[in-house]
């Protein structure tokens, strides 16, 4: 067996559902999600030189997800900015949020890299990612801590007492 | 009870990965990975066959220590960069003139066109807005275009109150470069209180922009020139391989010796560790920087003007 069909196969078997999880905080739907992580599969593994190592290829496969979340999606999305009514699920609020700025909600929290980091990544400036999660607290409504989101650290309200009249 | 952002997505991403627990790929989707690998070893050795045959190995270039698997870079001749005052990523060729009139908005030229005016990521042109965001655009390119010619889109904003410019600014203004109609080019810029404005017919960064409306027209520079392409071998392409993980290439793909070479031509005095085999000299104010051949297929300087913002600065941005 080749290779890199030995990395894949080792990727797909334990690590697939993860990466599809991963894509899904990043896509405004599950097909988008799942579309996503095949797309980026075939990118890494399509190269001549894939990632050496399944652990190599998870962060290189991750890396693809967010690229192709993140490109050429900057607009206003098609689902509405904000929810309105209740209950509330945070990640359909996240859904709601336009691609670049998701993007830089799970890379500067779920990745927990520094917002320079997240600017490399994405190729904008550290003053966009700030206000895009600025932002993104803001659109997040009642589940979010609006003074606590200009902040590094975010706070989400989920008081039990919420969606009671 | 309050819980984190990180907390949040780690409690999405357990149920999304939960949900489908017992999901796989396709076996077609491997079998496409196969058909993508098999093309790309073709095409390889379609290339390395022309490089021999027709151009000959090009001896000054470091030889790569990766293996047969991985394409060769062919290298330009090497590109005097004055790393001092160039403007090549600039989004101002030549600096607004205080007083003049402001910029016509032009959204396309040549197949070359503009999106929307974004203000911290939505399309509220019509609104005023308090000073202090982020102007985004995005590039877009139809078959007229030059599709497919690596450029560089950068973005400034021109500050005007009346129709006169009264001030500019490239501030967190990072170059982004990509293939035309390809990739995605989304530049951005920073709207700060602290923004040069116009005093006695020259700019002054320590006055910043006092009480009052204001119009801010964003400027995007779409530029492809021998100099962009070296600009973008050492931020994104082999010379910044070495030291960084978000470039154009991997990190086999560096010349040998460029350890430090972006921190290097940000800050000349820094001494570079750089061998001039690898084509960067940095013993002056020019460096002699060789980029990726496939870097720069043509040149082109384009100017756009997208729709302006309104947004006022209620109390004085700096204090005097």
């Amino acid at each position: 067996m080749a290779a890199w069909r030995q990395a894949y196969d080792e990727l797909v078997t334990g690590r697939y559902p993860a990466l599809v999880a991963y894509a899904s905080l990043l896509t405004a739907s599950p097909e988008e999600a799942d579309e996503a992580t095949r797309a980026a599969l075939v990118r890494v593994f399509g190269r001549l030189r894939p990632p050496p190592t399944s652990e190599a290829a998870d962060a290189a496969v991750r890396c693809a997800i967010v690229a192709r979340a993140a490109s050429g999606r900057r607009s206003v999305p098609d689902v509405p900015r904000k929810v309105e009514g209740e209950p509330e699920d945070a990640h359909e609020r996240l859904r709601a949020l336009d691609a670049v700025t998701r993007a830089c909600v799970v890379l500067r929290y779920a990745d927990e890299l520094p917002v320079a980091e997240v600017a490399d990544r994405l190729r904008i400036g550290h003053d966009d990612v700030r206000s895009r999660l600025t932002e993104a607290g803001e659109l997040m409504g009642d589940l979010v801590d609006a003074a606590a989101a200009e902040q590094d650290i975010m706070i989400i309200d989920v008081r039990g007492d919420r969606g009671r009249a | 009870m309050t819980v984190s952002w990180a907390t949040v997505l780690a409690a999405i991403e357990a149920r999304e990965a939960a949900a489908r627990a017992d999901a796989r790929p396709s076996p077609a989707l491997s079998q496409s990975i196969g058909r993508r690998r098999a093309a790309r070893f073709a095409a390889l050795a379609g290339a390395v066959g022309c490089l021999f045959g027709v151009a000959g190995w090009e001896a000054a270039r470091p030889a790569p220590a990766a293996s047969a698997e991985v394409a060769p870079v062919t290298w330009s001749e090497p590109v005097a960069l004055n790393i001092v005052n160039d403007r090549s990523l600039s989004a101002f060729e030549a600096l607004p003139e205080c007083g003049g009139q402001a910029p016509a908005v032009r959204t396309s030229y040549g197949g070359i066109g503009i999106g929307p005016t974004l203000w911290n990521g939505t399309d509220n042109r019509a609104l005023a807005v308090t000073f202090g965001g982020t102007l985004a655009l995005s590039v877009t390119a139809d078959a007229t275009a030059p599709l497919g010619t690596p450029v560089v889109a950068t973005m400034g904003v021109i500050y005007a109150q009346g129709g006169v410019v009264v001030g500019y600014s490239t501030a967190d203004a990072s170059p982004v470069f990509g293939a035309l109609g390809v990739d995605a080019l989304n530049p951005s810029v920073g709207v700060h209180a602290r923004s040069p404005f116009c005093t006695g017919g020259s700019v002054d960064l320590a006055d910043g922009l006092p009480v009052g409306d204001y119009q801010a027209f964003p400027v995007v520079r779409i530029h492809a020139s021998p100099e962009v392409a070296a600009w973008r071998s050492v931020i994104w392409g082999p010379h910044a391989a070495a030291t960084r993980t978000t470039t154009d290439v991997g990190p086999s793909q560096a010349p040998p010796g460029c350890q430090v070479i972006a921190g290097a031509i940000s800050a000349p005095n820094v001494p570079p560790e750089c061998s001039r085999a690898a084509g960067l000299d940095l013993t002056g104010p020019t460096a002699l920087v060789r980029y990726p051949v496939d870097y720069y297929t043509g040149d082109l300087d384009l100017r756009l003007v997208g729709d302006p913002v309104t947004f006022s600065v209620e109390q004085a941005s700096v204090s005097r």
